[in-house]
């Protein structure tokens, strides 16, 4: 608010240019408000979200029990021991045992590992790999831009699961297998998506802006298309993790899974209808609930984190 | 007898999840049947939530919490939502500002009129139908058998208006509300339109309520006005006396600060510093008070009530002004006459640029269908330290044309020329560096800026790009260039979320500026902005012009603001340039039929010229781009139109020093026989 | 508008083309001849040798993907050797059950979604909206034959409501037509899958047309909640989804072959399963080229409905 006693007042126009008042009189513009910055006010956001803070509590839980458990809490996991096969629940084995006689408990948590890793590496795969794709199919356009995109939608009418079973029957021995695999069909969803992203920014004014100032393309793609985009590849990662586990599972469900003794949660749901028909409870619930659990976690994150970056880009 | 509509002490809130906004506090108004009541303030100020709460239309969470509101036969106000329901559409009826969005786009416009016959009148659908058919006709809609089965987005903005009109008035209603109802429309369609609504309220006798932020719309059209800040009423007065003998000091400012078409252009526009007031947490007191200049102690703690020693005139203000403000100062204007260069060749030259957009069809293989003449063979040239306004409504091509002359666009055809050089011919590095002369603000606040970067490296980066100095040169510019449009320099740390719309436009504006260009297109630079706002950013551009000797091209479709700007107009109509001339030459002379349209149809802020002004100085619709009509292509709408005008395309030809213009039929003589008509 | 169902229909058999190559490769990489599947694991070289050539398997691939394009364009699939029938004679068989199973529970989903979506939007905010985000949020993050297990352990196992699996004497879809109770577990875990993602996806374009002008003219007409809900929110806000249910069919398939699975239903899934444990690659590729064909008509039949459905889209 200019101070009235030092200027003229506004009725009679603009202080003079020139005079000492016109730099340290308070700015015609306008007291700029404190927000925050970009990143700071979309964590805030994100933190705002109480569901999501529990989403990110849920995550570190599972790895900290799946990583750290095993640690702390011994169990066998490489031995058979047909005497203590597929018991219920006791002091001795919190959550019972398998077929194996493994306790349930400690290959919950060895399960769990590999289930955290090939979620990860295989979203990982997907991600960059996609990324990649997408902004170089943005960026390029025209008849380039036409034949990638032709690609991915021929990809895409594949149907996911039926590509990556029929790879499974011979590729899905180990941890690298899986989140190959995985991987391999996961990147079209974010290369669409960035492709898409890449081809909105190009059209914003700021952009623009960059032309006309003589800014180089690197310039625009390094400086400004690619970090903007980023937004939108966090996201996705997110989603990519609780889609890579659920994978998981059902490749476990339908009997690909790990080479024995290495397991995952999926391949512990392997037997699952066995074992519910013989009322083997254990055996099915508390790994399904972890696995749900997890799942679930990054989709919350997921979803707070969008909601996050949009608030910060629509607030005015 | 009754009013029509009586608001007394109305006081609507609504509840967001973490506060409250006081959206209208103790709001009285009247209107009695055949008037119209004006009710004028900018964006927030609840102008659009009053409306909604008569009607009990408001969003979720909002409620009115007291007052009362009674057209001549009930009390609205606590009444149940099934009797509303009753009365909505009914006897007290509304009509929005965006008709795209308010139209139903799956529904065909007949049915979408008939609804409210067959809810209230319990028509069957073929009276249903029939009456729609008879109030499309009365809306002027061209044609309504035809289209009644139309779909809205079938429909241009103008004549969507209409059937929404058609709609309000299905059932005869003795209140309209109408809320920004020409805002979203063109110049030359806002006031067929506005003539429409007048002659509607003659023959059907309604109280119509019409909300606005544009001065020059209810200058004529309204007996009364009401003027809305911070959710309060801060003036209500007889029209011709609110514009000539304003008491609140608002009023005074807001009509200060929109230039005129007479407006001398040596003076600066009132300006009110600052923003409206965060309704959730309103000031106490006088809620204009942090933003006037005659403020006291007093006004900060105490809110004045709304008096007046005429109960015809109220305001609500403890040191109320007497009039419309004087305004003494000047700012020099150069005398662009001297800046001609030598040779008289000129700075900017555009030379028949051309640039159409195809309009494809087909899922793969994008076959062109047709294409849109954006810019059809355009000539004009711009010299140094003068500012040259492109003016013209929708679909005109004046924004093609700006970005042409920055390189954006490419043109399909002609050439553009910078000192004579053809700078977009030029290459990679050659190009980038010929750049740094031809900058652009753009029309757009919320999109021009990279909303990740901090505005010291927005602002540093075209200095980066181009290589002018070093880092602490760089930071100097940047810091100079920050104050002299207004910002404080803490600003340079922030990013552009955190400011509001006139604030980043002064962003934009010194990113334009800081590479010293020789020439700078502003694109609609205030169109996006709030009315108190925008004389803030055109003071500043006025300033700067002077201060730097800009050579400047300034594109908008409001005249006033473009006339207030510009030494020189060009005016387009559908791709073509039809006129071209000096400020004066074009205001006081102007010669092409649509010039002299354009001119006499803006609305100006003042009730003498405007309550004279009945019919609407053009018919008809714009016509399409992809199809532009034959020979001229303003024929259609020209009361001058002849036979000639469909065959021949009439050339830009120079009638007289200065004065270009391209008619077979212009309205001034040629001076000497330069070029006979 | 039928030109341009014509020349989708053209793209749409350069993309069949597409996915019938990749899928070949694919196929080929992992399999170039079923012969070990037929003669055994341990062949001799030179039986191996002969077999090939007998059944045409020692070409290149080139060769052998013409001659398989050409085998599709009669619709012959090839010969599962396991099961010693022709694959279309498989697939005919099988067809119908699969079909029914799928349709059922996406009308029984739709039914379900479309409602309770829009009546989420309406009442956005409540306890009703939190409850029902939440227990989609749940469902959503499920795999899908956990869900079937669960309801199995609760309607079957534990009330004795439905049978746990579908019996053996279900084989034609007249009769699982007429005896929904043996239907009703599987129809009623793939419909919860499919409301899960679209009643999200519809409270979510519900939410953006209520917040349009033109609800609030409808309203200002003076027309009961009720009534604007009917006449003119649903129509608007079921287009996105009319988009939704076509891309959904990968997704659809999906979900049919684990159901099949879970419930022992005599399907295209099941078929598809028993394949995969068996390597009857015919099989396999047959059903993923099957699996691409169904989502370009789906996308495409998707597109042309949005046309008839959206008086804004045109095309041709």
């Amino acid at each position: 608010m200019a101070d009235q006693t030092s200027s003229k007042p506004l009725l009679e126009g603009l202080t003079p240019l020139g005079s000492p008042d016109a730099l340290t009189t308070a700015p015609e513009g306008g007291e700029v408000g404190f927000v925050a910055s970009g990143w700071r006010l979309a964590l805030r956001e994100f933190l705002d979200n109480r569901l999501a803070v529990i989403g990110v509590a849920v995550l570190i839980f599972f790895v900290l029990f799946c990583f750290v458990g095993p640690l702390i809490y011994k169990t066998n996991q490489n031995f058979t021991n047909p005497l203590i096969t597929t018991l219920p629940p006791s002091s001795a084995h919190p959550l019972g045992t398998d077929e194996n006689g493994f306790d349930e408990l400690g290959r919950i948590m060895k399960g769990g590992q590999t289930a955290l890793a090939i979620g990860f590496f295989a979203s990982l795969i997907a991600t960059v790999i996609g990324t990649l794709y997408g902004a170089i199919a943005g960026l390029l356009g025209g008849l380039i831009d036409g034949a990638l995109m032709r690609l991915v939608d021929i990809l895409l009418s594949i149907p996911f699961l039926f590509i990556v079973l029929v790879l499974a029957t011979k590729y899905s021995a180990t941890v690298l297998e899986e989140s190959l695999i995985l991987g391999a069909f996961s990147w079209l969803v974010p290369a669409r998506l960035v492709r898409g992203e890449v081809l909105t920014l190009r059209t914003r004014d700021f952009v623009s802006a960059v032309v006309v100032m003589g800014g180089t393309q690197r310039r625009l793609v390094f400086r400004h298309l690619i970090p903007n985009a980023l937004s939108v590849v966090i996201v996705n990662v997110t989603f990519q993790i609780a889609d890579a586990i659920l994978a998981l599972a059902y490749l476990g469900f339908l009997g690909f899974g790990l080479q024995y003794p290495n397991t995952s949660w999926g391949d512990m749901l392997g037997n699952a209808q066995q074992y519910v028909s013989s009322g083997y409870w254990w055996l099915v619930y508390p790994v399904g609930f972890c696995l749900v659990a997890v799942v679930m976690a990054c989709n919350l994150i997921g979803d707070a984190l969008r909601d996050a970056f949009d608030v910060r880009l629509q607030r005015r | 007898m009754p009013a029509a509509l009586t608001v007394d002490d109305l006081t609507t809130e609504i509840q967001l999840s973490r506060a409250v906004v006081h959206a209208v506090g103790n709001v009285d108004l009247r209107i009695d049947s055949h008037e119209t009541l004006g009710l004028v303030g900018e964006s927030g100020c609840g102008k659009s939530m009053l409306g909604l709460s008569i009607l009990g239309l408001l969003p979720n969470g909002g409620h009115i919490t007291g007052g009362s509101i009674r057209t001549d036969e009930d009390e609205l106000v606590g009444m149940s939502e099934k009797r509303l329901r009753s009365i909505r559409g009914n006897s007290v009826a509304m009509i929005f500002q965006d008709s795209l969005s308010a139209l139903n786009p799956t529904k065909a416009i007949g049915e979408q009129v008939a609804e409210p016959v067959r809810l209230h009148r319990g028509a069957s659908k073929k009276e249903a139908r029939d009456r729609a058919l008879e109030v499309l006709d009365l809306v002027g809609l061209p044609r309504p058998r035809e289209r009644l089965d139309s779909y809205p987005h079938q429909l241009s903005g103008g004549l969507r208006q209409r059937v929404m009109i058609a709609i309000a008035l299905s059932c005869e209603p003795k209140v309209l509300l109408a809320d920004e109802p020409t805002t979203a429309l063109d110049v030359t369609i806002q006031a067929q339109i506005l003539a429409l609504l007048d002659d509607l309220k003659e023959r059907l006798g309604m109280a119509t309520l019409l909300v606005t932020h544009d001065m020059g719309v209810v200058a004529g059209r309204t007996s009364r006005i009401n003027v809305m800040y911070a959710g309060r009423i801060v003036e209500s007065a007889p029209t011709e006396e609110l514009f000539t003998s304003m008491r609140h000091p608002y009023t005074q400012a807001l009509l200060g600060s929109i230039p005129r078409l007479n407006q001398d252009t040596r003076r600066p526009l009132l300006s009110i510093p600052g923003l409206p007031p965060d309704l959730t947490s309103p000031p106490p007191g006088c809620r204009f008070a942090p933003r006037c200049q005659f403020a006291t102690d007093q006004c900060r703690l105490e809110e004045p009530p709304l008096t007046g020693a005429d109960p015809a005139h109220k305001f609500a203000c403890w040191h109320p002004v007497d009039g419309p403000a004087q305004i003494n100062t000047q700012i020099s204007v150069n005398g662009h006459g001297e800046s001609r260069l030598k040779d008289d060749t000129h700075l900017l030259e555009v030379v028949n640029a051309v640039r159409e957009f195809p309009v494809t069809s087909g899922a793969v293989l994008q076959r062109k269908v047709a294409s849109v003449k954006a810019v059809s063979d355009v000539s004009l040239y711009l010299d140094a330290g003068e500012t040259l306004g492109l003016v013209g409504e929708s679909g005109c091509g004046k924004t093609t044309l700006g970005k042409m002359i920055v390189g954006i666009e490419k043109p399909d055809s002609g050439r553009i020329a910078l000192d004579g050089n053809t700078v977009f011919e030029f290459r990679g590095r050659r190009l980038r560096r010929a750049r740094k002369d031809l900058q652009m603000m753009f029309q757009d606040p919320y999109a021009s800026l990279d909303p990740r970067m901090r505005v010291q490296s927005i602002l540093r980066e075209p200095l980066k790009v181009q290589g002018m100095g070093s880092k602490n040169e760089q930071d100097e510019r940047v810091r100079r260039l920050v104050s002299e449009v207004g910002l404080p320099l803490n600003a340079l740390e922030r990013y552009p979320h955190e400011f509001s719309g006139g604030q980043r436009q002064r962003i934009a504006l010194a990113r334009a500026l800081i590479l010293e260009p020789k020439v700078i297109v502003a694109d609609e630079p205030v169109s996006a902005l709030d009315v108190s706002i925008r004389s803030q950013v055109l003071n500043l551009m006025k300033r700067l012009q002077a201060e730097h000797n800009m050579s400047s091209i300034v594109i908008s479709h409001d005249l006033a603001v473009v006339k207030y700007l510009a030494d020189r107009i060009g005016v387009m109509y559908l791709g073509k340039l039809v006129e071209l001339g000096t400020s004066d030459q074009i205001y006081h002379t102007p010669m092409h039929p649509y010039t002299d349209a354009l001119i006499k149809t803006v609305p100006v802020p003042d009730p003498s010229v405007e309550s004279v002004k009945r019919e609407p100085a053009i018919r008809g619709e714009l016509p399409s781009p992809v199809y532009p009509p034959s020979g001229c292509r303003f024929r259609t709408r020209c009361p001058l139109a002849t036979e000639k005008c469909g065959e021949e395309e009439p050339l830009l030809r120079e009638l007289r020093p200065g004065h270009q213009v391209a008619c077979h039929y212009p309205l001034q003589a040629p001076a000497d026989a330069l070029q006979p008509a | 508008m039928i030109g341009y169902i014509i020349r989708r229909l053209l793209v749409a058999i350069i993309v069949v083309i597409g996915i019938a190559a990749i899928s070949f490769a694919l196929l080929y990489l992992l399999s170039p001849s079923p012969v070990y599947a037929v003669l055994g694991a341990k062949a001799q070289p030179a039986a191996v040798k002969s077999w090939n050539l007998q059944h045409g398997y020692d070409r290149g691939e080139l060769a052998q993907f013409f001659t398989y394009l050409g085998h599709l364009l009669h619709l012959d699939f090839g010969y599962s050797y396991k099961l010693s029938q022709s694959v279309s004679a498989l697939f005919k068989e099988n067809a119908g059950r699969s079909a029914y199973l799928t349709l059922a529970a996406l009308i029984l989903s739709l039914v379900i979604a479309i409602p309770l979506g829009i009546a989420q939007a309406v009442k956005r905010n409540s306890i009703g909206d939190y409850a029902a985000t939440a227990v989609n949020f749940t469902l959503y993050s499920m795999p899908s034959f956990f869900l079937g297990l669960i309801l199995i352990q609760l309607f079957a196992l534990d009330l004795h409501i439905f049978p746990p699996t579908v019996s053996d004497s279900i084989t034609t879809t007249w009769q699982a037509f007429t005896h929904p109770l043996q239907l009703a577990l599987p129809i009623i875990t793939l419909a919860l899958i499919n409301v899960a993602s679209f009643s999200r996806y519809m409270r979510s374009s519900a939410l953006d047309n209520l917040g349009q002008d033109y609800i609030r003219l409808a309203r200002a007409k003076g027309l009961s909640q009720r009534a604007v809900l009917m006449r003119h929110l649903l129509r608007n806000a079921c287009l996105p989804m009319i988009t939704l249910v076509g891309l959904s069919i990968p997704t659809l398939l999906a979900g049919n072959l684990l159901i099949e699975v879970l419930f022992n239903f005599p399907g295209l899934g099941l078929l598809f399963y028993n394949a995969l444990g068996n390597e009857d690659y015919n099989i396999l590729l047959a059903y993923t080229i099957l699996g691409g064909v169904l989502t370009v008509l789906g996308n495409l039949m998707a597109d042309v409905a949005i046309t008839v459905a959206d008086p804004r889209i045109r095309v041709g």
